[in-house]
């Protein structure tokens, strides 16, 4: 049986390494702490690498890290689970809320006989993400997969998600609208920063992850169409060197634009936001797949850029419509189309004014409503709220949603 | 402590939860009495024994025709437990995926599943290397 | 032998008692049912692997018995050697036919081994424990007299100059049962059977006449889903069946058909049956959620 060093009356789980660059990351330091402050204390438990410790106690909280390198990404997820429902045991007799990110970590925290809230935060589905990243996936895992998510989704007592996109197709799914609470994205106002001193004179920037769900290839293209500006670079800022970062990298080269764009990776926040701050523009050009649109996002990129005054041009997708106005705080485009987005950002190059106007409205719309102050007391409130509730236990059916047929060994 | 940690049901699933008796030699999960195989000498669960074991299917011809039981196969079923869960393993494996009643999820993905992520993830597809979750950002 | 022998003796009254009558009707748990039935089922396997060998047996002794007879009423045995040797071997051939004809009295349908017992096997996982289920079965042959159903006219056949066929219709398992979910199960299996008696004079100028058979089993099944727990939404269906959806206050049922051709009087395989229910359990969807605390 898993001893821990203290009883947590709360508890984070996340099949995400913690911390790193991306946004998961991101969103369990804003996240997690507001979960420990309301409990009074409580256990993260994340993966880890062998270069973090497997165990941490920082006052009242408790870190623990699933940190056994198994190559197989479902084998991982299943073994992290498995590390979960004993740490859950052990947790047992103290524990009164739950949160968790993702199917890996949902099941030991809704079992039937539980005695504390468990909330599911969903900011995507592996039953739809999965397939870019193993396109080989059987139909029937997947639909396995599924079923776990829609078992999480109605066994758990709150679903949080950051946009209103993820809400509606959680309620297709069959999820309880009452149940659901909508917390999007924070960011908080960065103030101006020196400019970095290899940055070029004039450049708009990406960054964040490469995924093709990202459209960052269609930036690409864009930015072939506007190499007339001698003087505008194009900054890219991954969050890894990964396969797709090399497929971009080649893209480019092939498009001869070598020398017109700057590779960054795995920049720290404190290193990114100067790069940030003295954009031109920041682009999130997301494609237009089941990905953005059905299953939904909420691209903290966008809501960053915002809160450096930075003007986005992004893709006209709904999740987008949610944090930008068109014409206010950026411009919104046809996604996937490099003509379109290579036009915006020139119009918009070409009118400093209208950008310093954007860029007063991004703050402004990011201290009204978009601050982490904001989604944390939105997350504190549910937490409340679910304090002085009894947690609706009960048997639980699930069923995969994805057609299996075809799936036949 | 959590119950047996196996599911019972064919056409839907449903957590067994009698108290355990012993751990499954080779998942490890807590199973009760009735869940362990006794074609295993009592050492394997059900569904771990079925996995070995549970292949003897007969297929549907293509024509729709069922073909006449293979008798050297029938004879040998005693249509005991461990041969009701090699059966369900192998209709399981040949595509039918049951209405699951219940939460533990150990057991719930096989080698077939797992089989899928046998190829290298190590990138940024949301899935990077020691990375499980997604980068949103 | 021996050991078909001993599992005979083995069997309870109440065994013994489905080996004679060969129908069962009633309600019965799944557990006490393969409890009572096992030791059949195990009685019928071993006595259909033995009954080709004993009644082999019992022409070699027969044989024996004749040929001894004409060995000594020629002299080549004295008669008080060759009369114990004659009457021991007629014995042994009477006995090996009294024990063949015992056998076959007592023969059930092969369906009963290979499609009822393994379908209350998987039934009763879906079952609550002591939960009982409803069952009529008949093991009676499936070409037995009393199921005759008519004859055609003879008529010829390629090299058959003479063919009649024999029709039979066994409607031999039917029954119902709840599940742990609130489902309930109900199935009914008649089958069509045809036995092709052909004739035909073989270059010896011999008639021989064989039996040949085929036969179309018609299987349907209802099962109803409660709305408690399930909702029943289109499927693209994965085997050749007709569904009918019939939608009620509480419960949906779906009914489902499903006929399987076989060109041999051998029962079908049990799957045939268990992808019949399954087809239903595969259009159902969890229930909507009946509402969230937050």
């Amino acid at each position: 049986m898993t001893t821990l060093l203290r009883s947590p009356e709360s508890l984070y789980a996340a099949y995400d390494r913690f911390p790193t660059q991306k946004g998961a990351s991101t969103h369990i330091a804003r996240f997690a702490p507001a979960l420990f402050r309301h409990a009074g204390g409580g256990l993260l438990y994340v993966l880890g690498d062998s270069s973090m410790p497997q165990r941490q106690l920082e006052e009242n909280v408790e870190i623990v890290r699933f940190r056994r390198e198994i190559p197989n990404f479902l084998e991982r997820a299943i073994a992290f689970q498995s590390a979960l429902s004993r740490i859950v045991d052990a947790a047992r007799g103290s524990l009164r809320i739950a949160h968790f990110r993702d199917p890996w970590s949902g099941p030991p925290l809704v079992t039937a006989n539980r005695s504390w809230a468990a909330v599911y935060e969903v900011n995507a589905l592996p039953s739809i993400e999965l397939p870019n990243a193993f396109p080989s996936v059987a139909p029937r895992t997947l639909a396995k997969i599924r079923a776990v998510e829609l078992h999480c989704l109605e066994a758990c007592d709150a679903v949080v998600t950051p946009s209103r996109t993820t809400a509606s197709m959680l309620e297709r799914l069959g999820v309880n609208r009452a149940k659901i609470t909508v917390i999007p994205n924070g960011a908080d106002p960065v103030p101006s920063q020196p400019r970095p001193v290899d940055a070029p004179e004039r450049y708009i920037l990406y960054f964040g992850a490469m995924q093709r769900w990202q459209g960052v290839d269609t930036l690409l293209r864009a930015f072939a169409r506007l190499t007339d500006l001698d003087e505008l670079r194009l900054v890219v800022c991954g969050s890894a060197r990964s396969r797709d970062a090399r497929r971009l990298e080649s893209l480019a080269s092939k498009l001869g634009l070598s020398d017109r764009v700057v590779w960054q990776y795995e920049l720290h926040d404190r290193e990114l936001r100067p790069w940030l701050a003295n954009a031109e523009l920041s682009v999130a050009p997301l494609r237009e797949c089941a990905r953005n649109v059905e299953q939904g996002c909420a691209p903290l990129k966008i809501v960053e850029s915002l809160a450096a005054g930075v003007p986005v041009v992004a893709s006209n997708l709904p999740p987008v419509r949610e944090i930008v106005t068109d014409g206010i705080e950026g411009r919104l485009v046809v996604p996937d189309r490099p003509a379109d987005l290579a036009r915006a950002i020139r119009v918009l190059l070409h009118s400093p004014q209208r950008r310093e106007e954007m860029s007063i409205a991004a703050r402004r719309r990011v201290e009204e409503s978009l601050t982490w102050d904001h989604a944390l007391a939105a997350l504190t409130a549910l937490y409340e709220r679910l304090d002085s509730l009894p947690h609706q236990r009960g048997r639980i059916a699930l069923r995969p949603e994805i057609s299996i047929e075809g799936a036949r060994a | 402590m959590m119950g047996c940690e196996c599911r019972g049901g064919f056409f839907a699933l449903r957590d067994c939860d009698q108290p355990v008796a012993t751990s499954c030699g080779t998942c490890g999960r807590g199973v009760c009495s009735r869940h362990l195989s006794p074609a295993s000498g009592f050492t394997q669960c059900l569904d771990c024994w079925a996995q070995g074991h549970g292949d003897e299917q007969q297929k549907v011809a293509d024509d729709g025709s069922v073909p006449a039981v293979d008798r050297s196969v029938a004879d040998d079923a005693a249509y005991d437990d461990d041969w009701a869960y090699g059966y369900r393993h192998g209709f399981y494996r040949s595509g039918y995926a049951p209405i699951y009643f219940g939460s533990h999820s150990s057991r719930y993905y096989d080698t077939y599943d797992t089989r899928s992520f046998d190829d290298d993830y190590g990138d940024e597809s949301g899935f990077s290397e020691g990375d499980g979750g997604f980068g949103d950002s | 032998m021996k050991k078909t022998l001993a599992a005979l003796n083995a069997l309870t009254p109440e065994q013994k008692a489905v080996l004679q009558e060969k129908r069962l009707e009633g309600s019965y748990t799944p557990q006490a049912m393969l409890a009572l039935l096992r030791p059949v089922s195990e009685f019928d396997r071993l006595s259909d692997k033995s009954r080709v060998g004993i009644g082999c047996w019992s022409a070699v002794f027969f044989v024996l018995a004749v040929v001894c007879l004409i060995v000594t009423a020629n002299g080549v045995i004295p008669w008080l050697l060759g009369a114990p040797l004659i009457l021991g071997l007629l014995g042994a051939f009477l006995f090996f036919l009294v024990t063949v004809i015992r056998l076959s009295k007592v023969d059930l349908s092969n369906n009963f081994r290979q499609i009822a017992l393994p379908f209350v096997a998987i039934l009763r996982e879906d079952m609550e424990k002591g939960e009982p289920m409803q069952m009529k079965l008949d093991l009676t042959a499936p070409t037995a007299k009393t199921k005759k159903t008519g004859e055609s006219d003879a008529y010829a056949l390629g090299v058959y100059y003479k063919v009649v066929d024999h029709f039979y219709r066994d409607a031999w398992f039917e029954g119902s049962a709840w599940l742990a979910d609130g489902s309930s199960v109900s199935w009914a299996i008649v089958e069509d059977i045809t036995e092709s008696m052909r004739t035909k004079r073989n270059a010896r100028g011999k008639h021989k006449t064989k039996s040949k058979y085929r036969k179309i089993c018609h299987l349907a099944v209802d099962v109803t889903l409660p709305h408690k727990e399930y909702s029943v939404g289109a499927a693209e269906p994965s085997i050749d069946a007709k569904v009918k959806v019939k939608p009620a206050e509480k419960r949906t049922t779906l009914r489902l058909k499903r006929k399987v051709k076989i060109k041999s009087n051998e029962p079908w395989d049990v799957r045939a049956l268990i992808e019949l229910v399954a087809e239903a359990f595969r259009r159902a969807k969890p229930a909507a959620p009946a509402g969230g605390a937050a």
